[in-house]
């Protein structure tokens, strides 16, 4: 695809972390590959939802896009520009072309200051406007979120869960940009609440032109919301197709574990799901071979020894699996309507 | 355990050695020096003689040569001699420190040993009488000024009722009834203050503790509350609290400075206060650096039992 | 205005405890009767300085509501501004320290690092020193060896400046402790990243986020310092080496008093009560204040 017809791009995405691990002999530094050859397409008005377990680098990969941390290695594209290539001090004009919804609405708006001032910051720090045309801008955003503009003069903790993401969605808002990136934007939030969220990113998706990545751990949710998605695992993209390819013909082993245990709500279903043994992995002391082998039912010993990468299964609905059996292995396990 | 005590004693040694040289800078900033003393004692004593000493005896070197001068000296064993007292200054700290120790050390053993328990029982009954009776004798015992409490203690033991001496020390072989008497009112004076902060913080740790789910276990398992509080509470709480007082007695050595001053007694505080007031400038700088030196050990030590005691801290990564 | 910002709801917490309301007024009190020192002044025909060695120690009468001194000085008068005098210094010296130690704490807890281990290897070398000792020996430098000019060094109010500022570069490092500590928690708090993906600077975000969440502890901290500042400074000047005489303060008030202890033993009594009851009344509003901007702390 060429650049220019997506919003992110990116080849070979890395990035390392440097910690440091108790061990018998003390704190050692281990360095930790949070995500590791992420190559990637976002086309506009897309809404690429990424799931996995925790730890697997959604997060992370998440906050790289929102252009939160620079890569290690490999290249960003970001509305054509090449991030990669930017130093620290270059970013900011970037920040108008994507933002982040985060997820706990408790800690994501500063409980000392309004509503109008949250709204308000991101244009004063761009020197957009004036006094009031950024209030106008404000009070709109708050309208356009299902709130009113009342609520301008008050403080966060005088509005529910629900009502917080709202305002954080607002604010994600107010610079116009072309790509949102939401980390599990409803995971902290009552389940009868979570809906009206979901509709609200719905419609502000049409209304303002919005493409998104949304990173969730629970696939119902993503479901909902998305037109393709993507699988990770140990900091690597496993398994991505458009939605119901990837829902009704999962390829990847990890997939169809995951939406196994996805509660349905039709219950005829004969098949048991596959319980995943073992424990989750974890970054700092990586399987070698493919990441998923420890816990793979099908692990045979080619995955020991060699990672695999993302191989096409299905051309015409996108669908890639990086798995050595996938042909072997029967696709699909069901998941939610 | 070994890495973490070599490197915290390492610290403490460099900001030693600095304190050496920003004090010994400091007490050239005292008004005078050793040549001004000379000339008020020898008023026949002209600018160029003045100047011909200064050169002798180095004084108009710049200061990181004297300093080094100094330290070179001190190091090899000649700290100088106090013109106050007229003896080598070593000759005078050495009795000065015996009894600022005599002082501190009954003062602090009184303030602990009523302290914890006091504190301790507060905590374990809440919100009682005698929980906001501690609290209030807390907040007062900080909040007193200590030459005051002093003061009123003399007004109140010596003026009126005539009991005990209004300072001083007892002579070299007086008994040991004697040599309390003189030891009653400052103990007392710094005891107050101490066992006013350390009840104080040993109730809230203790209360902190007491909050636990663990406690709550051994309740749910039938341990009295005595037993609760006394065996499992205990030991937790005295993680802060040992820490505070480590970090206490080193302060207790220029603290006892008041103390020491309003009640006569010879002791390290004194000294140093007598030695910069009189301008003593070897005298004055030996006992600081004294002053500070044991100052960093106790805080060295303070580190120490706190990682020592509390298992949960990774030093340098060995479990201690 | 906005009933419901976090500082009403702090107020509302602070109104249920009655010691600190109480100590609030005792301190208001004190603070409009020493302001009011002049017209007293003015009102017993007696300025506070006025040596009268024919009234020496005299008992309180109507001339002297509290009696006089040693040099025949009207007691109350001198309480009074006295009273100015260590107030005032303490108040300013724990507002300075506080903002040293704001700075250093506010730049360690955001940076971290390098920048952060320096700063705390320096606070605690700082908080390891003998603080009297050290004071005493700022206090007994002579200004001209510094290279002030005489003008500085002979002027009246030379004593107060010189112990407002020695007493806060030892004080800062509690606050600095303390913010650092703040700052750490709320760096990690989501609003700080939302901030930085809307393209706050560094400094922006230090100041216009994280400073006004560290407000509460701040203050706090400063008023529980205060007590902790009018100690110090009345311990050096009853040492004769914090305010000099004839400015009062009162803990030279009680200097001399050691000595007359047989003959006028009230002398000893009043600076040192006042002293006591402004300081615990501080402590008292402090534990007050820091139980209504943080309920989780045990009474």
């Amino acid at each position: 695809m060429d650049k220019q017809d997506v919003i992110v791009a990116t080849r070979n995405l890395t990035k390392r972390f440097n910690t440091r691990v108790a061990t018998r002999k003390g704190w050692q530094k281990r360095t930790i590959a949070a995500v590791s050859d992420i190559t990637l397409d976002i086309a506009p008005g897309e809404t690429l939802g990424l799931v996995g377990e925790s730890g697997c680098g959604k997060t992370t990969l998440g906050r790289m896009l929102s252009l939160f941390y620079l890569p290690s290695e490999g290249s960003m594209h970001i509305q054509g520009v090449d991030v990669s290539a930017l130093r620290p001090k270059q970013v900011k004009p970037l920040r108008q072309h994507v933002q982040m919804i985060f997820q706990d609405p408790m800690s994501s708006l500063n409980p000392r200051h309004t509503v109008e001032s949250i709204l308000t910051e991101p244009l004063k720090i761009f020197s957009a406007g004036n006094a009031g045309t950024r209030r106008q801008k404000a009070a709109a955003l708050l309208e356009s979120v299902g709130m009113s503009a009342a609520d301008l003069g008050k403080y966060p903790h005088e509005f529910s869960g629900g009502q917080r993401q709202r305002i954080t969605i607002a604010r994600a808002l107010v610079l116009n940009p072309a790509f949102i990136v939401a980390d599990e934007p409803v995971s902290a939030l009552d389940v009868s609440v979570q809906s009206q969220i979901l509709n609200l990113m719905k419609d502000i998706r049409e209304e303002f032109n919005l493409t998104y990545l949304f990173i969730s751990h629970d696939l119902a949710v993503v479901h909902h919301l998305a037109n393709r998605v993507a699988v990770m695992y140990l900091g690597r993209i496993v398994e991505i197709a458009e939605r119901d390819s990837l829902f009704d013909r999962a390829r990847h082993p990890y997939t169809q574990s995951l939406l196994s245990s996805v509660p349905t709500v039709v219950p005829n279903k004969s098949k048991i799901g596959r319980i995943l043994q073992g424990d989750p992995p974890s970054p700092i002391d990586p399987p070698s071979g493919c990441p998923f082998h420890p816990r793979c039912p099908h692990a045979a010993d080619v995955c020991k020894a060699s990672v695999p990468i993302l191989e096409t299964v299905d051309a015409a609905t996108r669908h890639q699996a990086a798995c050595h059996l996938k042909d072997s292995i029967k696709p699909g396990l069901g998941g939610p309507r | 355990m070994r890495r973490f005590l070599l490197i915290r004693g390492l610290q403490s040694l460099v900001v030693l050695v600095i304190m050496s040289f920003v004090i010994y800078a400091l007490i050239g900033l005292m008004p005078g020096d050793p040549i001004d003393l000379m000339i008020s004692a020898n008023p026949n004593m002209t600018a160029a003689d003045a100047a011909a000493l200064r050169e002798l005896y180095g004084l108009d070197l710049p200061i990181y040569e004297r300093y080094w001068n100094w330290l070179t000296t001190a190091l090899s064993g000649d700290l100088g001699y106090s013109r106050l007292f007229g003896q080598p200054v070593l000759d005078v700290l050495f009795p000065a420190l015996k009894n600022t120790v005599i002082l501190m050390g009954t003062a602090f053993t009184l303030a602990v040993c009523v302290a914890i328990p006091i504190g301790t029982f507060a905590a374990s009954k809440p919100r009682s009488a005698v929980d906001y009776g501690v609290n209030l004798f807390a907040f007062a015992g900080i909040s007193i000024p200590s030459f005051w409490l002093a003061l009123m203690l003399i007004i109140v033991f010596s003026v009126f009722l005539g009991w005990l001496p209004a300072g001083g020390i007892a002579s070299d072989g007086a008994g040991l009834f004697e040599q309390a008497k003189y030891l009653v009112l400052p103990v007392a004076t710094i005891a107050t203050l101490s066992i006013g902060s350390y009840s104080r913080y040993t109730r809230s740790s203790m209360l902190e503790v007491l909050r636990q789910d663990y406690i709550r276990t051994a309740r749910a398992k039938g341990a009295s509350r005595r037993r609760v509080v006394w065996k499992h509470a205990l030991r937790n709480a005295m993680i802060p609290v040992v820490t505070i007082l480590a970090l206490d007695f080193g302060y207790l050595f220029s603290g006892a400075l008041v103390t020491e001053t309003i009640f006569s007694w010879p002791g390290m505080g004194k000294l140093i206060f007598d030695s910069v007031m009189g301008n003593d400038f070897n005298l004055a700088l030996v006992a600081l650096l004294f002053a500070t030196a044991l100052t960093l050990s106790a805080n060295l030590l303070a580190d120490i039992c706190y990682a020592w005691l509390d298992p949960r801290i990774v030093i340098g990564g060995e479990k201690a | 205005m906005n009933k419901n910002s976090p500082l009403f709801l702090a107020i509302r917490r602070f109104r249920r405890h009655k010691l600190a309301i109480f100590s609030a007024g005792v301190l208001l009190t004190m603070i409009l009767l020493v302001i009011l020192a002049p017209l007293v002044e003015k009102w017993l025909g007696v300025g506070a300085n006025d040596v009268d060695l024919y009234s020496r120690m005299v008992a309180p009468s109507a001339e002297h509501p509290l009696g006089t001194d040693e040099l025949g000085r009207d007691v109350l008068i001198r309480l009074l501004y006295g009273g100015r005098v260590s107030l005032f210094t303490g108040l300013m010296a724990a507002c300075f320290a506080a903002s040293i130690g704001t700075v250093i704490g506010l730049f360690a807890g955001f940076f971290g690092g390098r920048l952060d281990a320096t700063l705390m290897r320096l606070t605690d070398s700082v908080i390891a020193l003998p603080l009297l000792p050290l004071l005493i020996v700022l206090v007994a430098i002579d200004l001209n060896k510094l290279g002030l000019p005489p003008a500085i060094v002979e002027s009246e109010d030379v004593s107060f400046y010189r112990i407002v500022f020695i007493v806060a570069i030892t004080g800062w490092t509690t606050v600095a402790r303390l913010v650092r500590g703040a700052t750490l928690s709320i760096k990690e708090r989501e609003f700080v990243m939302a901030a930085q993906g809307v393209g706050a600077s560094n400094l922006h975000i230090m100041f216009r986020h994280i400073l006004p969440n560290l407000l509460s502890p701040i203050i706090v901290a400063v008023t529980l310092s205060v007590g902790g500042v009018i100690l110090l400074e009345s311990v050096l000047s009853f040492l004769g080496l914090g305010i000099q005489p004839p400015m009062a303060s009162w803990g030279n008030m009680l200097t001399n008093a050691q000595q007359l202890i047989w003959e006028a033993p009230m002398l000893a009594v009043y600076p040192g009560l006042l002293i006591f009851v402004t300081v615990i009344s501080f402590n008292f509003l402090g534990d007050g204040l820091q139980d209504a901007f943080d309920p989780k702390a045990e009474y």
